[in-house]
């Protein structure tokens, strides 16, 4: 009796999507910040130019544990291994049935790219990978909780949102605020392949410019 | 000669006046006259079941119907005296004649109007009425001539009505010890109780004292469709049902798989989807079975029990062994049969 | 997802398709239907530094969940699995710092599944870096969800093809769970400790590669 015996592997399709280069782990980003007293009229303005203006902006209402990777008990030897790897866990406050996100975010590439580009995985997981994590050698960096608005406009995801500390026994709605500003992000996932969308996100940002500045802001430079 | 053109104009403008109010009395006429002749038409329609016992009753609803029917003949007499102007042609002051005739009319009216009224307050509603739910509000479709669905539902209710009542009748009559004396006139006297129109509560009340009787079998009750119930079961870990009421007679049965949802996507109850898996398509067969056996029109309440004893036997649908063959397959099925006296497990095939 | 069983089938022979043949021709006896393929592999990671305790991170794939990655982490005292979209192997990489496969350990069970009834029986072939290894028999009963009500019923029918090599007691791993229900991480959990017994070769290891498959 012959079988044969050639399902396709989960591993190998994802090898071929890899070689072609249609995986969509690259991530333009811009991001900014208002005042919490103009967030009216950046809402209004955001609701103007992106998708269905005629509903009111989707909300969310998340919380971010970062997570830093490295061999703790090692000698800081310059390296990878010394710097780590940053895994940030997203959890939907409000939608308590979602997966959780295991997110994943490279260092910004160099070159001269319309906004600032990064190789960043999202990864749907079960919601005991902050357990799995502390397990695998991670130990917790910081938490923070991020309340606000989600548009979008064709690819490019905007979001604006507030940052919020989180303490032990701090009540869900009696939240300490962090700064009297909020986020704007602009950012869209793409494939290496594929660098279009950036030219879009660098217009949608220029039409906010009187209100926000958008700029590409890379983290190094900021000092600890 | 001023005032002989005078006098008849006064006299044309207080005709002229009258006719105004008339017919402003009038036109709510016809709608009072609907009105009326709908909700006479409900009592004669409704079920002859609650007026078969009150003889008197029977008596008010033909004089009241025969009073509607002169009152309806009279609105026609005057409305076609309005439009046709009075018979008495040959007599020369015509429109003092008109509201002569006119307001004999409208008094002739408003007295059998009244009269109706009365003998409409006489008659009594039926006691238990049939709970429609929506489909009630057919009754209000202004135009039922066209279609006359509320008429053809109140028909087949009623039918299906006499066809419960006979089987219940029968049912006890069959089953009474024909060689013992007391049997017949026993059982005759216990009020025969109609099975598929029976209050909320009474049925809310059963069920909430079966969900007391098991502990690991969990009942929720909920009215998706207006009156009828729906109940909706979880077995354990085992199995998880459907069972559809029809007043207190259960209509319909489905098991399905513990992890299989008993809600559609729109989050309702869903009756009809059967499980995915054969051993439970098969114990749907069988509940159905079984719900047809214990269903007994005169001990409607004892039958939902002991279906629901039945049902709770399926909590080791798993575990048991076939008690004629010992094995747990057979077909690759468990035991899906259930004995409805000693509640025994047997396969399919195994059956006594 | 119903209760699994995982059981691993003496091949005395040691010839692998011989075997599997005999199973095919068994379970074909109970009107079995065959309807398709399936393969579950498994690649570990080891930790790569020397301080600290080593840990083994296990990523499976399961065929029947094509979109899901296991990431079973072992640390010698406790077991977590996560179950991740399967663009989680893509994270691997960035771990290597810490984490290394050894592509040699990369094992898998592959072979022909069947329907008889509410049951779903896989027949598969163990290889591990392509020489085989052992037959893996997977047992599912579709419609019980724990271990403790249905575990004799599917002895029984394990028994009624594989005969006495299916021992009358629960699988160890599912006899700390009986009361749970079972979910597709349990089954992954199970090849991932069937593995590992054929691995350290307590059980029979085969010389004999599987190249040609008939």
């Amino acid at each position: 009796m012959a079988m044969p015996v050639n399902v396709p592997h989960v591993g190998e399709n994802l090898e071929a999507a890899m070689k072609s280069q249609i995986v969509p782990d690259q991530e333009f980003l811009l991001q900014g910040s208002v005042l919490d007293t103009s967030l009216g009229v950046v809402i209004d303005r955001l609701r103007g130019l992106c998708d269905n203006a005629d509903i009111l902006p989707e909300t969310f209402h998340d919380h971010e544990v970062v997570f830093v990777l490295k061999d703790f008990s090692a000698m800081s030897t310059p390296g990878p291994a010394s710097q780590g790897v940053m895994l940030r866990v997203r959890r939907a406050m409000d939608y308590p049935d979602l997966p959780y996100q295991l997110r994943y975010v490279g260092y910004p590439e160099l070159g001269n790219y319309p906004a600032l580009l990064r190789n960043c995985l999202d990864i749907p997981v079960s919601n005991n990978v902050c357990e799995f994590l502390t397990e695998l050698g991670a130990k917790l960096d910081h938490e923070f909780i991020a309340k606000g608005f989600i548009m979008k406009k064709g690819r490019i995801k905007v979001t604006v949102f507030k940052m919020y500390k989180m303490g032990i026994g701090m009540a869900k709605d009696n939240l300490e605020q962090m700064t009297m500003s909020h986020m704007v992000e602009l950012s869209v996932l793409t494939t290496k392949t594929d660098m279009s969308v950036a030219e879009d996100l660098r217009a949608l940002a220029d039409q906010l410019k009187p209100l926000v500045q958008l700029e590409r802001i890379d983290y190094r430079r900021l000092g600890p | 000669m001023c005032e002989e053109k005078g006098k008849p104009s006064i006299q044309y403008t207080r005709c002229r006046y009258e006719e105004r109010r008339a017919k402003a009395a009038f036109k709510c006429v016809p709608v009072l006259v609907f009105t009326v002749a709908r909700n006479v038409l409900k009592f004669s329609r409704a079920p002859s079941r609650m007026a078969a016992p009150e003889g008197s009753s029977v008596e008010v609803l033909t004089v009241s119907l025969n009073t509607l029917r002169s009152l309806r003949s009279t609105v026609t007499q005057f409305l076609k005296t309005l439009a046709e102007g009075p018979k008495y042609e040959n007599n020369q002051d015509g429109e003092g004649d008109l509201l002569e005739v006119t307001t004999k009319a409208m008094g002739e009216i408003r007295n059998k109007l009244r009269e109706l009224e009365t003998q409409m307050a006489g008659l009594t509603p039926s006691s238990v009425p049939v709970n429609l739910g929506n489909t009630g509000l057919l009754s209000l479709d202004p135009s039922p001539d066209k279609l006359p669905q509320y008429y053809q539902l109140l028909d087949c209710y009623t039918y299906m009505e006499k066809v419960h009542s006979y089987s219940t009748t029968l049912h006890s009559v069959l089953s009474a010890n024909n060689l013992k004396r007391s049997a017949l006139s026993a059982k005759r006297r216990r009020p025969i109780q109609l099975n598929h129109n029976v209050p909320q509560q009474q049925v809310d009340m059963l069920i909430q004292g079966i969900n007391q009787m098991f502990q690991d079998m969990n009942l929720t009750l909920s009215r998706p469709f207006g009156n009828n119930a729906v109940v909706q079961v979880a077995l354990g870990r085992v199995l998880k049902a459907v069972v559809t009421f029809k007043g207190i007679l259960i209509e319909w049965v489905v098991v399905r798989a513990h992890n299989e949802s008993l809600l559609d996507e729109d989050g309702k109850v869903d009756l009809y989807t059967p499980s995915q898996y054969k051993v439970f398509q098969k114990v749907t067969d069988n509940a159905n079975a079984a719900m047809l056996n214990f269903c007994s029109p005169g001990f409607s309440d004892l039958s939902v029990r002991s279906f629901f004893t039945w049902l709770h036997s399926f909590v080791s649908l798993f575990t048991d062994v076939c008690k004629k063959c010992n094995y747990h397959l057979h077909n690759h099925m468990p035991p899906t049969w259930r004995e409805f006296r000693t509640l025994d497990p047997f396969h399919e095939e195994c059956k006594p | 997802m119903g209760v699994t069983v995982l059981q691993i089938f003496p091949d005395s022979s040691r010839s692998g398709c011989l075997e599997t043949e005999k199973l095919h021709k068994r379970i074909m006896h109970l009107d079995a239907v065959q309807c398709g393929m399936f393969t579950v592999d498994c690649d570990t990671c080891y930790t790569v530094t020397q301080t600290g305790n080593n840990r083994k991170l296990h990523i499976v794939h399961n065929s029947e969940t094509p979109t899901t990655t296991y990431a079973i982490l072992d640390t010698g005292t406790k077991q977590i699995t996560l179950s991740a979209d399967y663009l989680f192997d893509l994270l691997l990489p960035r771990l290597d710092f810490m984490y290394q496969s050894k592509k040699n350990l990369k094992i898998e069970s592959k072979g022909a599944k069947y329907e008889i009834g509410d049951f779903v029986v896989k027949i598969g072939t163990v290889t591990m870096s392509g020489h085989y290894k052992a037959i893996l028999v997977e047992v599912e009963y579709l419609p019980c969800h724990t271990p403790a009500l249905c575990w004799s019923l599917m002895r029984e029918f394990m028994q009624s093809f594989m005969g006495s090599c299916v021992k009358p007691t629960l699988p160890s791993y599912l006899q700390n769970r009986l009361h749970d229900i079972h979910t597709p991480q349990d089954t992954v959990q199970q090849y991932v400790e069937k593995f590992n017994e054929i691995r350290e070769g307590t059980t029979f290891a085969g010389t004999q590669t599987t190249g040609s498959g008939s």
